[in-house]
């Protein structure tokens, strides 16, 4: 049985349900950390190179950016759909790049996952140059009904003690990022000034099949999967699918406020 | 199979941020101060400390 934390199995899906609506933010998040024409960039839990790609239009030049993330899964298809970004299976807590190597790091909805944030930020300044910028985005609050049904789904099949204590192992951090003051002090402590923390709010539509199919990349999901089994999970979304079209016009419209942060490396 | 040399030119060894050396007919990339071996993988330099070969016997650190 693989690990349901890994991203590894859910790679193809994520790329096609999730990579087209997660490029905008990542547009933001580019521009927000002021790429130009000649960065070197480094896009820190790269997943499938989303924002990689994004900075690399950014730079105008593809071999200027590195993405790296832990899961060979993810980046075997990184490689696939996005050939011109340059990817490296690595931990953003021992990165194997030289001090000061990157003009620039980004993190598209990665801050959450780091299990010691505090000691992944110490080693993404470490990489940046004095006077080279960290940009991330993380979800702000997820009180909207499409949250809200998802939980009530998967706590009827998974106690919701079990799964709370599976998502902390997931994504730690998921409820401390999404105040910007938190995002600001973890900045601040990791050395970065001049932080920045804009919100704006994303539409994303989904048609009800492509919706359902992206429930099982999120943490939630894989984990709901790996307690179920193959059948199991088959028949869970079967009527997560008739529950959702229930409640839902097709298709459907996710309204996620993000929070865009900016820091400088003194 | 051949590695960006402008990569190359960037990174070292997580486990020490040693020099590292790419040995292309081996597909490995290897710490010249740890001798952690890092294997490449279709094309992608796999820099996770857990996958490395760790030398035996000597230690070198």
């Amino acid at each position: 049985m693989p690990d349901w934390r890994s991203y590894d199995g859910v790679a193809e899906t994520y790329e096609r349900v999730h990579a087209p609506r997660l490029a905008e933010p990542a547009r933001d998040l580019v521009r927000a950390a002021g790429i130009r024409p000649g960065d070197r960039v480094l896009d820190a839990g790269t997943g499938t190179g989303v924002a990689a790609a994004e900075a690399a239009a950014g730079t105008g030049d593809p071999a200027s950016v590195i993405g790296v993330d832990p899961s060979l899964g993810m980046l075997a298809v990184a490689r696939r759909v996005r050939p011109q970004v340059r990817v490296v299976a690595a931990a953003a807590i021992d990165l194997p790049f030289r001090d000061g190597a990157f003009d620039a790091v980004i993190g598209n909805f990665v801050l959450a996952h780091f299990t010691k944030y505090g000691t992944a930020l110490h080693d993404l300044v470490r990489v940046l140059r004095p006077g080279g910028r960290v940009a991330f985005t993380a979800w702000a609050d997820g009180r909207d009904e499409l949250t809200a049904t998802w939980l009530e789904l998967a706590w009827s099949v998974v106690p919701r003690p079990v799964l709370e204590a599976a998502l902390d192992d997931a994504i730690p951090w998921r409820d401390r990022f999404r105040r910007p003051e938190a995002i600001a002090e973890a900045l601040s402590d990791a050395g970065l000034r001049r932080i920045r923390i804009d919100r704006r709010t994303y539409r994303f539509r989904y048609a009800l099949d492509e919706y359902v199919e992206g429930l099982g990349t999120w943490a939630t999901g894989r984990f709901v999967r790996s307690m179920l089994g193959e059948a199991g999970w088959t028949s869970f979304l079967a009527r997560a699918r008739e529950i959702f079209g229930e409640r839902f016009a097709d298709p459907l419209l996710d309204v996620r406020d993000v929070l865009i942060a900016v820091g400088v490396k003194p | 199979m051949s590695l960006d040399p402008e990569l190359l030119q960037i990174l070292v060894c997580p486990n020490d941020r040693g020099e590292v050396e790419y040995r292309e007919d081996e597909r490995v990339i290897v710490c010249r101060s740890c001798g952690y071996r890092y294997p490449v993988r279709d094309g992608i330099p796999v820099m996770l400390i857990d996958e490395a070969e760790k030398p035996t016997g000597r230690r070198k650190r």
